[in-house]
């Protein structure tokens, strides 16, 4: 029986893990690129910076109007859960081109500190936030 | 029991005393250090019990002190 | 996504509302620890107990559950938890004895399941679970030294019931039907096993016996499969209220 460490020990992580969610937007169109730009103007609640500078969106696509985000969380138990994923839908289903997003909330690979890039960090840093 | 209460933020960073805890005993301490300075994801959390932590520097030797050894 | 076999989506829907209900009791009495360390980390443990439970809500949604009746819109008999979280009997160390039990169980049951696309949201939980547990096992201790007595006769009605949860020893590698189904990867006996091997050992130097523990609970025949405990009873009433939150829906955002 594993305890709970050992299962956290076992898990893999992405070798670069802050090049992960630059890989999957490098696969974006120009238009899931706008959107993605969009999404970057949303602020994580806690933090000063937007979501997508925190590493929690990991993926936009766009398919004749149908968006779905893929995101994930750092605290499973975010007490601002819902609010997100209504600003998120709330900015995009706005725009021209979108009839309809779907947000999906998934944990592979889990989010951790490290996804952030150094540019983030610094200017959370100076925010006076040390992650 | 007392417990002083170390923390960095990254690796190869200077270790700073952050605050300290009272728990009856380690494993408690670690999680109540844990509970109550969770706020920053550290790279590096560590109790001492106080009464381990020796001081270098200290009081003024007294001429009594010397006096007395 | 796949179908789960109706077994597992019963296995996950107890794990969950065991969730749940330790979130409620958690918050409960995250005003009344005897130190304010013990409070905060209460109060951490409900928000990330409930935020399991959230996850837990998606995946039976998406085997067909109905969310509103998952997120609390049912009767008391309705929520399968670990039957040891239906009621604290006593004061803040019952408290403890009672929910450091279910949520082992519920580790142990969650790390066993064998569901690829599970994977991700198993080791989150592992990183919250990890501090859970361990803050349990340490309090345990120091319990055990205050208040032997109390630990002894609280965890002989708890550990059982926390047994009952996990499973029946009967089901092993051949016969436990997830296992055969390939949703987990360790039997409920072998569970049961590291469960009642990790008690023993944390309690093996202190004053607290568990001779007294019914380790062989529960008794197959009498062991509902669904509910996973023995002899009914449920959450109470004023639980079942507050969980559902109808009386908060006033201040709740659209």
């Amino acid at each position: 029986m594993s305890s709970a460490r050992q299962r956290v020990d076992d898990a893999s992580s992405p070798v670069h893990a802050s090049e992960f969610v630059e890989q999957r937007r490098a696969e974006a169109s120009a238009y899931e690129e706008y959107l993605w730009d969009v999404v970057d103007e949303i602020p994580d609640p806690h933090i000063p910076v937007s979501l997508v500078e925190m590493a929690m969106i990991y993926d936009i696509e766009a398919n004749d109007g149908d968006v779905v985000v893929e995101m994930t969380y750092p605290c499973m138990g975010c007490p601002a859960y819902d609010m997100i994923q209504n600003d998120i839908e709330s900015c995009l289903t706005v725009l021209d081109g979108v009839d309809n997003v779907d947000v999906e909330v998934v944990w592979d690979p889990v989010w951790s500190k490290e996804m952030l890039t150094a540019e983030v960090k610094e200017k959370m840093r100076k925010s006076g936030i040390s992650l | 029991m007392k417990y002083e209460v170390f923390a960095r933020i990254n690796q190869g960073d200077e270790t700073l005393h952050i605050g300290n805890v009272r728990a009856q005993n380690d494993r408690l301490a670690r999680m109540y250090a844990h509970n109550t300075f969770d706020e920053e994801d550290w790279n590096y959390l560590a109790v001492v019990r106080a009464e381990d932590l020796i001081e270098v520097t200290g009081e003024r030797p007294t001429a009594r002190v010397s006096a007395d050894e | 996504m796949s179908d789960w076999p109706e077994p597992a989506v019963d296995y996950v829907q107890a794990i969950a509302d065991t969730k749940l209900v330790l979130g409620h009791r958690n918050a409960q009495w995250s005003l009344a620890g005897p130190s304010l360390e013990d409070d905060i980390g209460g109060a951490s443990a409900a928000q990330e107990e409930i935020g399991h439970f959230r996850q837990f809500v998606n995946e039976l949604a998406s085997q067909g559950r109905e969310k509103d009746w998952l997120n609390g819109k049912r009767n008391a008999e309705e929520f399968n938890n670990a039957a040891c979280l239906d009621r604290i009997d006593g004061d803040w160390p019952a408290y403890v004895a009672s929910i450091a039990p279910a949520d082992r169980a519920a580790w142990y049951m969650i790390d066993s399941i064998a569901v690829e696309h599970l994977d991700g949201l198993i080791t989150k939980m592992g990183e919250d679970e990890y501090f859970h547990l361990e803050y349990h096992d340490a309090r345990l201790e120091t319990l055990a030294e205050d208040d032997p007595e109390g630990i002894q006769s609280t965890l002989e009605t708890t550990l059982p019931q926390a047994l009952a949860f996990i499973g029946p020893a009967e089901y092993d590698k051949e016969t436990d039907p997830l296992i055969q189904a390939g949703f987990t990867n360790r039997s409920i006996t072998e569970i049961r096993e590291a469960f009642e091997e990790h008690y023993r050992n944390l309690f093996a130097e202190t004053d607290v016996s568990l001779d007294g523990v019914d380790w062989d609970a529960p008794v197959r025949e009498e062991w509902d499969e669904v509910r996973r405990r023995v002899g009914g009873g449920s959450i109470g009433e004023a639980d079942a209220r507050q969980l559902r939150g109808t009386e908060n829906e006033l201040f709740a955002m659209d």
